[in-house]
């Protein structure tokens, strides 16, 4: 199978490019909620190790003389140093706010928050010397002489350790998930290969088959490619109908040609062993009108195959227009049996569709007006245009059909008992594609004075694709 | 060789005045075509650095070195004031003030740097990749062999201030202790042995008893004791005395046997730093295994490179200790004897052991 214009995505890129948009919005997903966990568990635990240190810090303040005293001791800032090597910032101020000892400008940085929650430890991010840090601030109750109140106690450290951590943390995570999705996306790779593996049997199955094999297919396929499968089936199925009705077809015409050319076969014979100029005149005469007859039996076969099988071009044309001129061409034919053959109705009528056909449909259905009505009669043609479609009618006043004929009349080769000879029971059936053709309806109908009455509505086509293929 | 060398520092030595020169400029220029200037502010004396410079510029030749000898508080102060301003300052500071490299790394004066020498560094020689300890330098006791033999057998701090108290006549005014509220590296000494222990207190009040001399100086206190002007002198640094020694035989080094602090001089790359390449390679070399070679042998500091062998090694120096080496550790934790209220506070305590009669 050799790839077609309408080639687009294979199942591959379909699969992968959903699966990797998919897998991103995942790991988008997973990164920002780690990075959210990681930070949070990260600060917990070094959280705990600065209150550790500001309360270490906050023991040793007291009040001496008056005054805030505080004597840092050596393992509140160096325990800092036990788990970051971050910079370390502090800061202690008196109950009135001023600065005891430490970093005076750290006090000035405003702690966010609800200042309500009272006295509880507070941990916030915050900007000191161009570093992000990590802040604790205490209170610390202190009283002493005639000083008593609660200290602030400022620990902060950089937060260079916790955003290390937190970075090494994520970056392991998106290694993995991207090790995970590289891997999913090389199963999904080699997982089509392998479903697809029935598909590539079918298709060499398909391969093998000669033309004229129509069976239905019978290997087994996964449950996806099974709607497939049925619809080949069916398609298949309606091929071989096709074909069959075909042969059918060729075999009833060549069956109805023999028999019209084994008599012209006689009759010419008989006309050779004529001595007498009349009676050879008279033996071709009769040889003349075989060869009519069977030549119109021909061009029928023909439109019948036509009307079955094709496609004439679809055109906008006018059908009133084309039914005056098929009566003209069979007028000739009726003045001579002393028919009245007329036409009534649109003046014009535009219609889409096989004008060539459709004449066809027209000439068919005068000519088996003409055919069984006597001399004498009268052969009206009626059109009228509807809103979405056009009726046709041919209205004779001859002997008509009984009601029991009027649908098997339509099948191929079936003729009224009784008919006249030079009948082949291809016109009604040519008529009847013509107009399925068309998707138009075509039914049979008892005439105001008795004879047939053929009706048939054409709908007002306004595309190709419209038409039956 | 390094013997010889070694003889020759001595030597040098012996004629120093050991801070004289500080605010003096030393110029290196390059030996080659001049690639990138580096400034130092450093505390320690050129004599020390004059072998490691030459060195450097055996390997770098186009990197030209202003050497300025600061004492360690301007070189704290000079750093900050220089930064905050944006004026020209140093590439590298090399300060003995540990506590203050430290607060000069906290306060964010410091540019990082991490290398394989730098990672080669155990975690108490080495803060936030900004500073960096290249020396372990003893703080020992130093007596005069030849008027005070009985110092000989002074094992630990406990018999120090034993023996102080016992013969108070005979060491009246005869001990020797660095002023720590003047001088920055006898404050960090003073404050880690009252972190080690409260026996430090005990032998603070048998000194203060002895109506002690103060100095600012190693070199001051290892002189006066040579010349028989003191008989003891508490927290020396042993990187200096051990130079001394070899010149001056009457001098006899105690390591305590009680415990033994080690310091360790600071390098900071500064982030206000022009040539921060030509500071990093100078910190590489110093960390380097020629560079602590040089440290153990000419320079005659205490190297802290584990493969140097000698005896002004870390090696050779826990093996000539009789009990634990305690390194003063970089950290946080030295920003604590910083503190306005904490400072206040042990010169209280120190006034009050020396001023006890």
């Amino acid at each position: 199978m050799k790839a077609q214009a309408n080639y687009t995505w294979s199942i591959r890129q379909r699969v992968l490019a959903w699966l990797i948009a998919v897998m991103g919005l995942v790991f988008i997903a997973n990164l920002a909620s780690s990075y959210f966990a990681t930070r949070q568990a990260a600060d917990s635990a070094f959280d705990s190790l600065l209150l550790a240190s500001a309360s270490a810090i906050a023991e040793r303040t007291m009040v001496r003389n008056n005054s805030i005293y505080t004597d840092i001791p050596y393992a509140a800032l160096n325990m800092l140093a036990s788990t970051a090597q971050d910079q370390v910032f502090y800061a202690i101020s008196a109950p009135d706010g001023t600065l005891v000892t430490g970093y005076g400008q750290l006090t000035k940085i405003a702690a966010p928050g609800n200042p309500a929650r009272g006295l509880a430890p507070r941990f916030f991010n915050a900007e000191f010397k161009g570093v992000l840090i990590r802040m604790v601030e205490l209170h610390a109750f202190v009283t002493g002489g005639n000083l008593s109140g609660y200290v602030t106690v400022r620990v902060a450290q950089s937060r260079g350790e916790r955003d290390a951590v937190v970075f090494s943390l994520l970056r392991q995570n998106a290694l993995w998930m991207l090790v995970f999705i590289t891997a999913v996306g090389i199963a999904a790779w080699m997982g089509i290969s392998y479903g697809l593996r029935p598909l590539d049997k079918l298709r060499a199955a398909i391969g093998r088959r000669s033309p004229e094999d129509v069976r239905p297919l019978r290997h087994k396929v996964p449950e996806e490619f099974s709607p497939m499968v049925e619809a080949l089936n069916s398609m298949l199925a309606r091929l071989d109908e096709g074909m069959s009705s075909m042969r059918r077809f060729i075999s009833d015409a060549s069956h109805q040609l023999k028999t019209p050319l084994a008599s012209l076969q006689a009759q010419t014979e008989l006309a050779l062993r004529e001595r007498d100029d009349a009676a050879m005149r008279a033996a071709l005469k009769k040889v003349n009108q075989g060869i009519n007859r069977t030549s119109r039996l021909a061009q029928q076969l023909l439109s019948h195959a036509r009307a079955t099988h094709p496609a004439g071009a679809l055109a906008k044309f006018d059908l009133a227009a084309l039914a005056r001129e098929v009566i003209g061409i069979v007028h000739a034919r009726a003045v001579e049996r002393n028919i009245d053959l007329g036409y009534e109705g649109a003046e014009s009528c535009p219609l889409f569709g096989d004008r060539t056909l459709l004449g066809e449909m027209l000439l068919n259905l005068l000519d088996n007006a003409l055919k069984y009505t006597p001399s004498g009669a009268v052969i009206t043609v009626f059109i009228a245009k509807h809103e979405n479609s056009v009726r046709l009618v041919v209205e004779d006043n001859g002997p008509g059909i009984p009601e029991r004929f009027r649908v098997s009349v339509f099948d191929r080769f079936s003729r009224l008992p009784g008919s006249r000879a030079d009948g082949c029971g291809l016109g009604l059936s040519i008529v009847r594609e013509i107009v399925l053709r068309h998707k138009g309806e075509v039914g049979l109908a008892r005439g105001a004075q008795g004879g047939l009455k053929v009706i048939i509505d054409l709908p007002k086509l306004a595309k190709t694709g419209d038409l039956r293929q | 060789m390094i013997r010889s060398l070694m003889l020759f520092c001595a030597f040098a030595l012996a004629f120093l005045t050991p801070r004289s020169g500080h605010g003096e400029e030393f110029d290196y220029p390059a030996t080659g075509a001049t690639t990138a200037a580096l400034v130092i502010y450093s505390s320690a004396d050129i004599e020390r650095f004059d072998p490691l410079i030459r060195a450097f510029q055996t390997i770098y030749p186009g990197i030209d070195i202003k050497y300025h000898l600061l004492d360690t508080v301007d070189i704290f102060a000079r750093a900050i004031k220089e930064a905050d301003a944006g004026a020209d300052s140093a590439d590298l500071l090399i300060s003995s003030a540990m506590d203050l490299q430290i607060k000069l790394v906290n306060d964010g004066y410091a540019a990082a740097y991490s290398s394989r020498e730098t990672r080669a560094l155990p975690r108490w020689a080495r803060w936030r990749n900004e500073a960096f300890g290249f020396t372990f330098e003893p703080a020992v006791i130093l007596y005069n062999r030849k008027l005070a033999p009985e110092l000989g057998q002074v094992k630990t701090r406990f018999d120090l201030a034993n023996l102080i108290g016992r013969e108070e006549v005979r060491f009246r005014g005869k001990v020797i202790t660095y002023n720590p509220e003047r001088s920055g590296l006898g404050y960090l000494f003073g404050t880690q042995d009252a972190i080690q222990s409260e026996d430090f207190w005990y032998l603070a009040r048998s000194i203060g008893d002895s109506k002690p001399q103060l100095s600012n100086s190693s070199g001051d206190m290892i002189r006066k004791v040579a010349r028989g002007e003191s008989l003891i002198a508490y927290n020396v640094l042993g990187s200096y005395a051990l130079a001394e020694m070899r010149a001056r035989p009457e001098l006899g080094m105690i390591i305590p046997g009680d415990y033994c602090l080690a310091m360790q001089r600071i390098a900071i790359i500064t982030k206000a730093a022009k040539n921060p390449g030509a500071a990093r390679k100078f910190v590489d070399f110093l960390l380097s295994l020629k560079g602590q070679k040089i440290i153990a042998g000419a320079a005659s500091l205490y190297s802290l490179h584990p493969d140097v062998q000698g005896r002004a090694t870390i090696s050779g120096l826990r093996a000539a200790a009789q009990g634990p080496v305690i390194p003063i550790r970089l950290g946080p934790g030295l920003l604590v004897y910083l503190d306005r209220l904490k400072r206040a506070d042990f010169l209280r305590r120190w006034h009050s052991a020396m001023n006890r009669r």
